[in-house]
């Protein structure tokens, strides 16, 4: 009998240490969220033999196991500067506007029975938007879990859009560590998992760790930035860590133009802000934001200042109404938040402000109008603002 | 004339940096409000504290360039900036700050060592000076610094009519890089009149490239830079000063000077 006692023992000691070997879930999406995602996990030590892979179908088989479909990690390496190893499978073909439930098994470990949606193609959807998690950690674990929430309670958000300056040193694998252990928290309790779509910020450095925690978005060829396109919604991700200008500039121009003709809204997002609340105005200022008022951009999200702010619609460098663009975010997704110096400045006038506060935004997207809205920590709307569709 | 040019040089270097503090904050601000986490008032109240500071200092160093305290004051908020933009890794380039920083913070040093007469050691505070700015300026480019490439692109596209690609950018800012990288160096062994010259023509035209690129709007990020221009013409004006090569980092007594 006592044998019997120990071998339970080690088989449940030896059952947990195999449900910690998988790490870090995350749900990645990039260009087409409506038909492909990227999921990507950490494991401890050297690739874990046996099969590294992700099991998935559109009913949930977390009783039965018999997923219908299954991938293979087509990237498995070590993570930049550690010794944990990264996996990652690449979801492609899926079906617009459905839960995928899944399972990751890394050698002999299994984890738990995840889901998320891919985005719908012609029906409203929400995204959430924040920038800047770095620095506090007990608040970015507070804003984490009010994201949760957020998705409990609002089957309609699709997606966290992340502008960047996830971590304090981006060659620091111990501080992504803790942030992607952090990321778990807006897995709500059913196991719906809250995809990101993600932006370099500046504290992001290097290309490495950045690109090996979500899976080279852009690609090689376009370091870091990229479209996400949403049915005739043109999510476009900029980076502006990178060249702002030259093939940035170029790539933006044409993205722009098909934009216009292809999709009813337009929505860019980078880092580094063109009309600051902060800081001195980045060198977007002087490349794109011509390029926003051409185009007739609807929204501009950017991060970077550990503020709240919301500019008055912006054209030609005079607040005008009619085609003005207005600029909104600048970072509150856990990390301290400074005293706006710019608030005075001429494009804050009302509508526009720039305040402190912790905060994370939500944009809902529907046939004749998108509503954007600033929740604050308490879970109260700060602000709201709808937006009609541009003449182009 | 070299005093009045060092003094200039300073009071244009600070006015760039002062302005740039004030409006925006510094590295020290971060510092303090994200590492040290003072609050973001208390950090602003200590960082326009220096800012009044060292406006007195540059003032008194103006007027009395033998004032050691001030010299040196200016001197050790210039280090402090760089020291604190390493900490802080917001930056590209964060890992050579300190050696980028070089000429700004070598400046009110080679005014007060020129002053009391030292001339052999400002000479050699300026050579350090410029050579650590050069070679991390060309560390940067070699590392595809994107601000830089920008600059590039910007200067091809509006002053020469040319589209670059990619390719040609970035291959001929590794070959700046490098060029940067061994001048430099070859500062530390030579005062070679066209070397001089080349650098102090260099360090003017990347200065003016803040302007070209982002207008006048932008004339601090020209001013702060422009002891990139002044310390190699002092360099030129005093390249007759002999002291042994390679020892500019050593001890004065051990350094034979011959003024």
């Amino acid at each position: 009998m006592s044998k019997l006692i120990q071998v339970l023992i080690l088989l449940s000691i030896s059952f947990n240490l195999r449900a910690k070997d998988i790490e870090h879930m995350r749900v990645i999406f990039q260009e087409n969220p409506s038909t492909e995602a990227y999921i990507a996990w950490s494991t401890i030590g050297p690739i874990p033999t046996g099969r590294n892979r992700v099991y998935f179908d559109t009913v949930s088989r977390d009783k039965d196991n018999k997923y219908t479909q299954q991938k293979k990690a087509f990237l498995q390496k070590p993570y930049s500067y550690s010794f944990s190893m990264l996996h990652a499978v690449k979801l492609k073909n899926l079906k617009p506007n459905t839960t995928y439930y899944f399972k990751i098994r890394s050698g002999k470990a299994t984890s738990r029975e995840y889901h998320f949606k891919t985005t719908p193609n012609n029906e409203s959807f929400e995204l959430l938007f924040g920038g800047d998690s770095r620095s506090d950690r007990s608040k970015r674990r507070e804003m984490n879990l009010l994201m949760k929430k957020m998705l409990e309670e609002n089957s309609n958000i699709y997606a966290l859009v992340h502008g960047g300056d996830y971590i304090a040193n981006g060659f620091s694998w111990s501080q992504w560590k803790k942030w992607l252990d952090d990321h778990q928290l807006t897995t709500t309790d059913s196991g719906r998992v809250l995809p990101i779509i993600p932006t370099r910020g500046n504290h992001e450095l290097s290309r490495a760790l950045f690109n090996d925690i979500f899976i080279y978005p852009g690609n090689l060829i376009r370091p870091n930035y990229y479209t996400t396109q949403i049915g005739d919604f043109s999510l476009i991700n900029l980076n502006t860590n990178w060249v702002v200008g030259g093939p940035q500039k170029w790539w933006l121009k044409s993205e722009l133009k098909k934009a216009a003709k292809r999709s009813k809204w337009i929505v860019t997002n980078y880092h580094r802000p063109a009309y600051p609340a902060v800081k001195k105005p980045g060198r977007a200022k002087k490349h794109w934001v011509p390029l926003f008022e051409k185009y007739q951009v609807d929204i501009v999200f950017e991060s970077d200042g550990h503020t709240l702010k919301r500019t008055a619609p912006i054209y030609k460098e005079k607040v005008n109404f009619e085609k003005g663009i207005t600029y909104v975010g600048e970072g509150g997704l856990g990390v301290k938040q400074r005293i706006p110096k710019h608030k005075d400045e001429w494009y804050f006038q009302s509508p526009g402000y720039a305040v402190s506060a912790h905060h994370v935004m939500k944009l809902r997207v529907q046939e004749d109008k998108m509503i954007y809205t600033v929740h604050t920590e308490d879970l109260k709307v700060f602000d709201r603002m709808e937006i009609q569709p541009r003449n182009r | 004339m070299q005093k009045i040019m060092l003094k200039l040089a300073l009071v244009i270097c600070l006015m760039g940096q002062l302005f740039l503090s004030t409006k925006f904050g510094t590295s020290i601000n971060g510092f303090q409000f994200l590492i040290l986490d003072f609050s973001d008032q208390f950090s602003t109240s200590i960082d326009m504290t220096f800012c009044f500071f060292v406006t007195l200092a540059t003032i008194t160093l103006t007027f009395y360039s033998q004032i050691k305290f001030a010299a040196f004051f200016i001197f050790g908020w210039f280090l402090t900036l760089a020291l604190t933009k390493t900490i802080l890794h917001g930056s590209f380039g964060w890992e050579v700050a300190i050696f980028a920083y070089a000429a700004r913070y070598c400046l009110p040093l080679c005014l007060y060592y020129f002053s009391i007469e030292k001339r052999e050691l400002a000479l050699k505070i300026a050579i350090f000076g410029v050579s650590s700015t050069f070679i991390a300026h060309g560390i940067e480019a070699m590392m595809l610094n994107p601000i830089f490439l920008d600059y590039m692109y910007d200067f091809s596209e509006v002053y020469l009519n040319i589209v670059p690609t990619q390719k040609y950018v970035e291959t001929g800012l590794f070959f700046i890089g490098m060029v940067d990288i061994l001048v430099g160096a070859a500062l530390i062994f030579s005062r070679n009149k066209n070397l001089v010259l080349y650098i102090a023509a260099w360090g003017l035209i990347t200065a003016l490239s803040r302007i070209t690129y982002h207008g006048y709007a932008q004339w601090y990020e020209f001013f702060l830079r422009i002891p990139h221009f002044a310390l190699p013409m002092f360099i030129y004006f005093n390249k007759g000063i002999k002291f042994q090569p390679l020892q500019i980092f050593k001890n004065k007594d051990q350094v034979q000077c011959q003024s």
